[in-house]
């Protein structure tokens, strides 16, 4: 996919903004606030549906504004147009339309722009809690199968409702038991259902991580990535095969920890507790990675994103990397760089310092540049 | 908002107290109506005060009617063995534009939804179970949103040990769709398509 085009109204600083991109490396610079990140979240909007960045859309809106409207315009890989509008009005639903239809939900466009992105925010996926690792994969997921936003959307409502449930029989002792048992059974199945996907997930992407690591870094350790659903025993390959194993799992865990959850009023049991272990060298990278290869790590999960979504979707994505130059030295930056050319996909960077990356970008490469000042964008040529 | 006229300020307050209707439209319904005739102005009136005069819900199926018991629970065509359990009374008029039920309805006004604070009691269910006498099969229908789906099981575990058929219109119904918006020819395969809960 490449978007040639993309125009964001009274999103943040850009009260109108419209710029052609080019086909291959797009270079955004600008000072810190100047608006150079609204243009990457702007293309997630129109791909995932919302930022990247952890914020509601409505503190997105131009604070002047009542809206934001963003559209998108493309080409996917087969040569055929594609196009994609959000727009929003603080305190309404979302209007979605794209190539294929209007009045969408968010579910109906994720996917359709495959996208990866960096931001020095993402750190967290190798560094911070399960959290930020069960995101990262919930990302590629998402993407990659409408089922599994399906189940993961039925599950958040489901723990909600239970908690709920189980939340009023802690402060007043009343619970409707039939109904409890019936929310139960509904967690256990989308839990099951959603567990059996990660699971599977993990064991086509660890293939993908391993090749990036080796390209990423030029050391020789070995990488690999673990699933750890919570209070599982051991996973073993015959286990893992089917569904009802993680059904009868879930089920056991619940009986154990039944108790527990009417004295605590909450739900204990879930993939909402699934830890994703990133190791190095058999040893959890969290504890044992160096400053280096915490880096290392971070971009060459996000290159096996690349492969694997190309490869499940069948379409190109599209690189967002954010501002992540500044904290790469120079021949990791270099490295880094060569890395996203070779994809040979479209992508978009941004950097607050415009000389440095000039430096490293091969001249005759068609790169196409822009100056970003207060939300205002200019092609410098 | 500050208006000319505090009649205009209550009748757009109104109109933008319903469901899907914005202050704007509110307005611009409110200016409407200001430029119609005062027949038309005077026959709303009316018939607004109708609908909550003579609207009340049947005592059997609990669907809005004039009569009670309404037309479709006092028909002697209709097969009165099978009841189709919905959410609410927009349900049951999809399903009878199908012309694909023959059997009664029961409209449950609403699901469980713990979230929201309703229970069991706060919807028609204990209702069903008392006209259950002569009924050989009970169909769900209900959306296939999460919460319909465990109302759905709610009512097949109370009905089930009755020696009732429980079934639920399943495939053809897209999930996360409501069946009011449904076209005539999915809610028709929903239907030939119930199973067994
Ligand atoms: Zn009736």
């Amino acid at each position: 996919m490449i978007i040639n085009s993309l125009t964001l109204q009274n999103l943040r600083n850009h009260t109108f903004t419209e710029i052609k991109l080019g086909d291959k490396l797009n270079v955004i610079y600008g000072l810190n606030g100047s608006g150079k990140t609204t243009i990457l979240e702007a293309i997630s909007i129109t791909s995932i549906s919302k930022s990247f960045l952890p914020v509601s859309d409505a503190t997105i809106i131009n604070f002047n504004e009542q809206y934001f409207s963003i559209l998108a315009k493309g080409t996917n890989d087969l040569l055929l147009p594609y196009f994609c509008g959000v727009k929003y009005n603080a305190g309404k639903r979302k209007i979605i339309n794209n190539s294929y239809g209007d009045s969408l939900t968010p579910k109906d466009i994720i996917g359709e722009i495959p996208v990866i992105i960096l931001s020095p925010d993402f750190k967290n996926i190798t560094f911070g809690a399960p959290q930020d690792r069960r995101q990262f994969i919930d990302t590629i997921l998402s993407q990659s199968s409408k089922a599994y936003m399906e189940d993961l959307f039925e599950l958040k409502k489901c723990l909600k409702q239970r908690n709920n449930m189980l939340g009023k029989y802690q402060k007043e002792g009343v619970l409707d038991k039939m109904q409890f048992e019936i929310w139960t059974e509904m967690l256990i199945k989308t839990a099951a259902e959603i567990m059996y996907r990660r699971q599977l997930f993990i064991r086509e992407f660890i293939p993908f991580f391993e090749q990036a690591y080796n390209e990423v870094s030029s050391g020789i350790e070995k990488v690999s990535l673990k699933y750890l659903p919570y209070h599982f025993p051991e996973l073993n390959e015959k286990d893992i095969q089917n569904k009802e194993y993680f059904m009868e799992i879930n089920r056991k865990i619940y009986d154990d920890l039944k108790f527990a959850e009417l004295k605590r009023g909450l739900t204990l049991f879930g993939p909402q507790k699934d830890e994703i272990a990133i190791n190095i060298n058999n040893s959890a990278a969290k504890e044992t990675a160096s400053q280096g290869q915490h880096k290392s790590l971070l971009i060459s999960l996000k290159f096996a994103e690349f492969e694997f979504l190309k490869k499940i979707r069948n379409e190109t994505p599209i690189i967002l990397f954010d501002d992540i130059f500044s904290e790469l030295d120079s021949s990791r930056s270099n490295h880094t760089l060569e890395l996203i050319l070779n994809k040979n996909a479209q992508s978009i960077i941004t950097i607050t310092e415009n000389s440095y990356i000039k430096q490293i970008v091969p001249q005759k490469l068609n790169t196409k540049y822009f100056k970003v000042n207060s939300g205002i964008v200019e092609v410098v040529e | 908002m500050i208006y000319t006229s505090q009649a205009i300020e209550k009748v757009v307050e109104y109109f933008s107290s319903l469901p899907s209707i914005g202050r704007k439209s509110a307005q611009r319904l409110t200016y409407h109506l200001l430029k119609q005739s005062p027949e038309f102005v005077e026959g709303f009136a009316v018939s607004l005060n109708e609908l909550k005069q003579y609207v009340k819900y049947c005592s059997k199926c609990f669907n809005y009617t004039e009569t009670d018991p309404c037309p479709i629970c006092s028909s002697q065509k209709r097969d009165n063995t099978v009841i189709c359990v919905v959410e609410d009374p927009n349900d049951v008029m999809a399903l009878e534009k199908t012309n694909g039920f023959f059997g009664l309805y029961h409209v449950l006004h609403g699901v469980l939804n713990p979230l929201d604070g309703i229970s069991y009691e706060d919807i028609k269910i204990k209702e069903l179970i008392a006209r259950l006498s002569g009924i050989e099969e009970i169909i769900l229908a209900l959306n296939p949103s999460i919460e319909g789906e465990v109302t759905s099981q709610y009512i097949a575990k109370i009905i089930k040990p009755l020696d009732i058929k429980v079934t639920k219109i399943a495939s053809g119904v897209p999930v996360g769709s409501s069946l009011e918006f449904s076209d005539e020819l999915t809610l028709t395969r929903a239907l030939e398509g119930r199973v067994v809960l």
